[in-house]
């Protein structure tokens, strides 16, 4: 199930040789631990580039994160939630 | 003799988040073309293979889905996503030929004719590059070889998923001959049901009925018909590089209508937003055209295209649009009899790099300004920020997509 979110989130993330992993992020003052990258795309909105990752976080949930290169926020779209 | 590939991602979109989400592997996932995730409106997408035993294909309503699977998973498409996913796969296709029209997000013809003899033989070429999108990509394909693009996109079909199945032209009377006829490219539920009435019902039965009393039947599509039963298509490929000149020849764009759409106010409506892409596309390249093409394909069966040329060079959607919209009511009477399941516009007849001012023009140039004010506001923002109002109720139900080269045209 999917559950949208598009909310502003805190990530940190590495970056090293032209890519961008996130690690961790905090949503709604919990910490989720990036376990796994599963998948990353980009798209330009107008001149500005958007990165946009699948996460999992421990859980078999999965969530789909932003990075907004036009003001360098991150944001949390969507849940893939279990069952 | 020609050798054309024909390469097609296996439930495309439902494998592209299958790859990214774990939890929708193994289970009947559906990416649904919709505005609301919970919502039964829409039409599917794509099914993934899990979701196939259930009866639920592409272009089934959202609704008639969920009551045969109703404990299936159904997603909204995400098409900035997969086009992502189309480019890297054209890259890759792009290692094995130059010359490659993409016919839509999920499928592709490659010619391989010059290229093939540096790979063994197209059967190995096929399989490398299956392999290679599968590795990078994590998608699994099925391609089809034969010797013209019709013949290619029907063997892909024959083994699907992941298969690869090469045609030979003295194969083709066996392979074809005993398969239903509406297994033959272009063949609808409508026109097997016609063909049915005069005792066809398998390829080789189609083949066997003159041409002549085919196309008193059924027009030109009649014509049509009785090639494609022989295996004989003589169209080219559209590509953006012809080997022989790398130069812009059109512009265009299309949008897929999923199960047709026969009004043709609306169809006016599409037709007007595709120009305003394809207009802005040459506006950006310094373009100007002076043919204009409307492209059709009807209930799935066949496709024609229906062109002017003006005097003019023209660049701007005020003046392409309506020329474009004299030819679609051209059609109206035929529309009304297959629902058009594409609609496609290009802008041909190309000068590059400068513009022809009209005494229009130099009276008043606000069209002009204020085309180049949205085109700007659109390169720093996107696409989406700005649109008609006239638009606002299209765009979320057809994806329009340009084409990838020179003269084609897909969505």
């Amino acid at each position: 199930m999917i559950t949208e979110i598009t909310e502003p989130i805190i990530v940190a993330a590495v970056f090293s040789k032209g890519r961008i992993t996130p690690r961790q992020f905090m949503w709604r003052d919990r910490r989720y631990r990036v376990e796994e990258v599963l998948g990353q795309y980009h798209y330009h909105k107008g001149v500005y580039r958007q990165n946009c990752y699948s996460l999992r976080c421990g859980t078999p949930d999965i969530y789909e994160v932003t990075f907004d290169t036009e003001d360098m926020s991150w944001r949390l779209d969507r849940m893939h939630l279990e069952g | 003799m020609k050798t054309i590939l024909h390469l097609d991602m296996d439930a495309y979109f439902a494998s592209v988040e299958q790859r990214d989400q774990p939890i929708y592997r193994g289970r009947p996932l559906m990416v649904c073309h919709t505005d609301s995730v919970e919502g039964y409106n829409g039409v599917v997408a794509a099914a993934s293979y899990e979701a196939r035993p259930y009866g639920v294909r592409s272009g089934m309503s959202v609704l008639e889905a969920k009551r045969l699977c109703p404990k299936g998973i159904y997603v909204p498409g995400n098409y900035h996503k997969y086009l992502h996913n189309t480019k890297e796969i054209l890259k890759i296709c792009q290692e094995f030929t130059d010359e490659i029209e993409v016919y839509s997000i999920d499928e592709m013809w490659l010619d391989i004719t010059r290229t093939k003899q540096f790979f063994g033989d197209p059967g190995h070429l096929a399989h490398l590059l299956q392999e290679r999108i599968r590795q990078d990509i994590g998608l699994s394909s099925s391609i089809g070889v034969g010797p013209n693009k019709l013949v290619a996109k029907m063997a892909g079909e024959l083994h699907k998923p992941s298969g690869i199945t090469v045609i030979r032209s003295d194969d083709l009377p066996g392979i074809f001959a005993p398969l239903p006829v509406g297994d033959l490219f272009g063949v609808g539920r409508q026109t097997k049901k016609h063909l049915a009435l005069i005792g066809v019902a398998t390829i080789g039965d189609l083949a066997e009925v003159p041409g002549d009393y085919l196309k008193e039947k059924f027009g030109v599509v009649g014509l049509y018909l009785k090639d494609a039963a022989l295996g004989r298509n003589d169209s080219v490929l559209a590509s953006g590089r012809s080997g022989v000149s790398n130069l812009v020849k059109s512009f265009g764009h299309s949008a897929a209508l999923g199960g047709g759409e026969a009004d043709i106010d609306k169809l006016c409506q599409i037709l007007l937003g595709l120009c305003d892409g394809v207009t802005r596309r040459m506006r950006r390249d310094k373009y100007a055209g002076r043919t204009v093409v409307i492209r059709l394909r009807l209930a799935r069966l066949f496709g024609f295209t229906r062109s002017r040329t003006v005097m003019r060079a023209l660049e701007l959607t005020e003046h392409v649009y309506p020329l474009a919209r004299e030819l679609l009511l051209v059609e109206r009477e035929v529309l009304r009899k297959y629902p058009a399941t594409l609609v496609g516009i290009s802008v041909t007849n190309l000068a590059h790099g400068w513009r022809q001012l009209s005494m229009e023009d130099l009276n008043d140039d606000r069209q002009v300004r204020a085309a180049a004010v949205v085109d700007q506001i659109k390169d720093k923002y996107g696409s989406s920020i700005i649109t008609r109002a006239s638009l606002l109720s299209w765009k979320r139900r057809y994806h329009a997509a340009p084409v990838y080269g020179s003269s084609g045209v897909t969505g």
